[in-house]
């Protein structure tokens, strides 16, 4: 299913002959049917279901997104753009730029609906939209088997009303990335890999502070999984070397033993002030912001600030679990993000990289480390979707494949 | 509005310009000689590095008069960010020291007795452990650590294991801070060991082992997001304040002497690493020759190229051994702003030499004439950096 939102520039039915098939679905606003008539009454005729933005079809979750990209700001000492936020001072001639990624909305979003299609409406934002943005909102969500719901910027809308080739191209480089994902859909049934996840209902008073969190470990390249706290068992945390535990409430007992005997076995739980009195024995006053302590054999780390900086705390937890569990690295890109999954026997993993880069840098070639001894990696694009062996070096029981520069989007598949 | 510089203002400025001058002349003619060693190594393979080094440290007088029962503080050099590459090189082939280096010298000082080793680095825009920063290089630490007793690693950026700062006042009143205050490794080490990487710097002309100690500076004081009055313990970003003076550092350390003076990074940059070394000496210096890079000191800079110079080169002066540097890259130690390397740089502007303004201050001599060379004399070792920019990149592996 491939939904479009109605864009105002199109006022005739004869529009929708270049944009049918495979789009499946016309989105639109109930405030905006009475202009969208014309369109929407050829809509039936060429097999198009017209639905409310408001009442997604059956099966089918709409959730809203910011346009995925880099933000544009200056060096460090610089003003800190609004859209980039306080951290935006991160940035200087040699630091990263910041970027806005739909991943973890998708992410949230299939854990909330496992069963269900995902639809991102997230609509472009700024001046010109390139057609690499477009195909960069198609990555963004495909690589989290999620679905882009196309939202056209006027420019767009208008030249493909006019039949302009420009448009007409950009228009069928959206659907052919389309059907790159369309083409690798057995890729959603892979688990994601991580080395810590994070428990929480994501609602209610829970909901800011924990998506801040899914938010900046996405951007840091620090997968993270989405654990439902109604649903977390021991099988739920197996392979994890970290839980966090930030919520507002305390754990009910149940999730609270599970958690526990998951530390008693060895792993960490990251906890924020609200797990309520800490088990455990408590470790020498060596950190910060965390107090540590050990339990069976693992450890407790609970956050002695009551409302922690969730940046702070995101960058936080690998240092907590330790960098040399780092799951995925990526080297040579200045704002690119991936996506790592693998099936359930590990024999074969995904790492799909996005990339924010407006100007890439002078031959930025691109370098994927997981940390699993592969035989071989073959990557793909939207420009060469025929999968092509591509160098692989071995070291330390990591695999690390050598990418090209990635405009947009790549996938490698690494092979045991 | 201007004020009107009076004739005797005139003269009296241009007096007070001379007797610096003439001290300055003094102290450079009274700057220690010193004897430095070179020697080709190709490889970083421990059966290759680790005899060159060793021979080399015998060289320059041996590790045990310098490090037997002594503590030991090794500031290496990890510039930029972690991700950065150029093309498919880890940053160790090409602008970090590498790892084999580090590990060779932690070994060495073991053996000759050290009691204690730790190995320093403010690691760009984080206060995270160092350990941290490298495993996220994909380096492994552990190697370090086990190549000699009692080895331990702190990031300068902030306070990290300590109490307090250091503060390093420099001799004559500084060029541009009269004193640093530095993370206490600083202090509590009886020898201090700055290894280098053999590389241009784009904007100051030549990074080694006195750049180097550039990187000293904690970023919760001198970086970009120090804190307005006290120390930022939880930093990011780099040091643009150094290079631009665009702010003062965080009130609990001395301001600039003159705010009046250029903002230029071509004339802060050298002034700055000739303060921090005449205020913290190196007692030695080791620039990694083995694999660098030409045409600057990083992967962000333009046109940057993978070289292979195979050289190794140590000594107990870090002016001295820096001056051979710059004549084995196949620059005059003795050139001034305006000549190569400090000439118009890859970032648009010329610098002054910090081999110059050190000397000033009495550190080292950079006169090759009164520096004894041991092992391979620097025209056997002298490799081309300027006609290397344009040379064809080295294979990649």
């Amino acid at each position: 299913m491939i939904a479009l939102r109605w864009p105002k520039e199109w006022q005739t039915a004869a529009v929708l002959e270049s944009v049918t098939s495979p789009v499946t679905h016309i989105v639109v606003a109930a405030a905006d049917r009475q202009s969208a008539g014309p369109v929407l009454a050829g809509a039936d005729a060429r097999g198009l279901r017209v639905v409310d933005d408001g009442t997604p079809p059956p099966g089918v979750a709409i959730v809203e997104a910011g346009w995925p990209g880099t933000r544009h700001f200056g060096r460090s000492h610089d003003k800190p753009s609004p859209a980039g936020g306080e951290h935006a001072t991160l940035a200087g001639p040699t630091g990263h730029p910041w970027v806005d990624s739909i991943g973890w909305v998708v992410q949230l979003a299939r854990m909330r609906s496992p069963a269900g299609a995902i639809w991102v409406d997230a609509r472009p934002e700024g001046g010109v939209i390139r057609t690499e943005a477009y195909l960069r909102a198609v990555a963004d969500a495909g690589a989290n088997g999620g679905a882009w719901m196309i939202s056209l910027d006027k420019d767009l809308a208008a030249g493909i009303a006019a039949r302009k080739p420009a448009a007409l191209e950009t228009w069928k480089k959206i659907l052919s990335a389309y059907g790159f994902f369309e083409r690798h859909k057995a890729w959603n049934g892979y688990r994601r890999v991580a080395a810590f996840g994070l428990v929480s209902d994501f609602s209610g008073g829970n909901e800011f502070f924990a998506g801040e969190i899914l938010n900046m470990t996405t951007r840091n390249n620090q997968p993270c999984l989405i654990l439902e706290k109604s649903k977390v068992d021991s099988a739920a945390l197996k392979g994890l070397r970290a839980a966090v535990y930030v919520d507002e409430q305390p754990p009910d007992p149940a999730l609270r033993r599970t958690l526990l005997s998951f530390a008693d076995a060895g792993g960490l739980l990251i906890l924020g002030t609200k797990w309520g009195a800490p088990e455990g024995n408590p470790l020498p006053d060596t950190h910060p912001r965390f107090q540590l302590r050990s339990f069976g054999k693992g450890r407790l780390a609970v956050s002695k600030e009551e409302s922690p900086d969730p940046y702070v705390f995101m960058k936080d937890i690998p240092l907590l679990v330790s960098h040399r569990y780092d799951v995925v690295r990526l080297f040579g890109a200045d704002a690119a993000i991936l996506y790592y999954t693998a099936t359930a026997d590990a024999r074969r993993g995904v790492v799909q990289v996005v990339s924010y880069s407006f100007f890439p840098r002078n031959g930025a070639e691109l370098a994927v480390r997981v940390a699993a001894p592969y035989r071989e990696a073959r990557m793909c694009s939207f420009d060469d979707p025929e999968p092509k062996k591509i160098e692989m070096l071995v070291d330390r029981n990591a695999s690390e494949a050598h990418l090209p520069p990635v405009p947009v989007y790549a996938a490698v598949e690494f092979v045991r | 509005m201007s004020t009107p510089c009076s004739r005797r203002k005139l003269l009296k400025s241009a007096v007070l310009g001379a007797t610096f001058a003439s001290r300055s002349f003094a102290r450079a003619q009274a700057a220690p000689p010193a004897r430095v060693a070179i020697a080709k190594c190709s490889t970083y393979d421990s059966s290759e590095l680790l005899p060159v080094l060793s021979r080399m440290f015998d060289q320059i007088g041996g590790l045990g008069r310098l490090a037997k029962g002594k503590t030991v503080a090794i500031k290496i050099n990890l510039t930029g960010q972690l991700f950065y590459r150029i093309g498919y090189l880890t940053p160790e082939d090409t602008c970090w020291t590498h790892p084999a280096v580090i590990g060779s010298v932690v070994h060495l000082m073991g053996r000759a007795g050290a009691r204690r080793i730790r190995i320093l680095e403010g690691a760009f825009s984080t206060g995270e452990p160092l350990e941290e920063f490298m495993l996220q290089a994909n380096w492994e630490p552990l190697d370090i650590m086990n190549a000699a007793p009692k080895v331990e690693f702190e990031n300068t950026n902030t306070l990290g294991s300590g109490k307090k700062y250091s503060r390093f006042a420099v001799p004559h009143g500084g060029y541009i801070f009269k004193a640093y205050d530095l993370n206490h490794s600083y202090e509590e080490c009886d020898v201090f060991v700055s290894i280098a990487k053999l590389k241009e710097h784009a904007t100051a002309g030549i990074t080694l082992t006195m750049k180097n100690c550039f990187g000293a500076t904690p970023i919760s004081i001198y970086g970009d997001s120090a804190g307005e009055d006290e120390p930022n313990e939880n930093p990011t970003g780099g040091r643009n304040m150094m290079h631009t003076g665009h702010r003062q550092p965080s009130k609990c350390a001395l301001p600039e002497n003159d705010p009046a003076s250029p903002r230029q990074a071509g004339y802060r940059i050298p002034r700055i690493v000739a303060d921090i070394v005449a205020a913290r000496p190196v007692d030695l210096a080791v620039i990694d020759g083995i694999k660098s890079v030409a045409g600057g000191e990083g992967a962000w800079i333009p046109g940057v190229k993978p070289v292979s110079p195979g050289v190794l080169i140590a000594g107990t002066n870090c002016v001295s051994t820096d001056a051979v540097g710059t004549a084995v890259m196949g620059y005059d130690p003795m050139a001034g702003r305006g000549a190569p390397p400090f000439a118009v740089g890859r970032l648009s502007e010329s610098c002054d030499n910090m081999l110059q303004l050190a000397e000033d201050l009495g550190v080292g001599t950079r006169d090759l004439k009164r520096i004894e060379v041991a092992g391979t004399p620097i025209s056997g070792a002298r490799c081309n950096f300027a006609a290397m920019h344009t040379a064809t990149p080295a294979k990649r592996r």
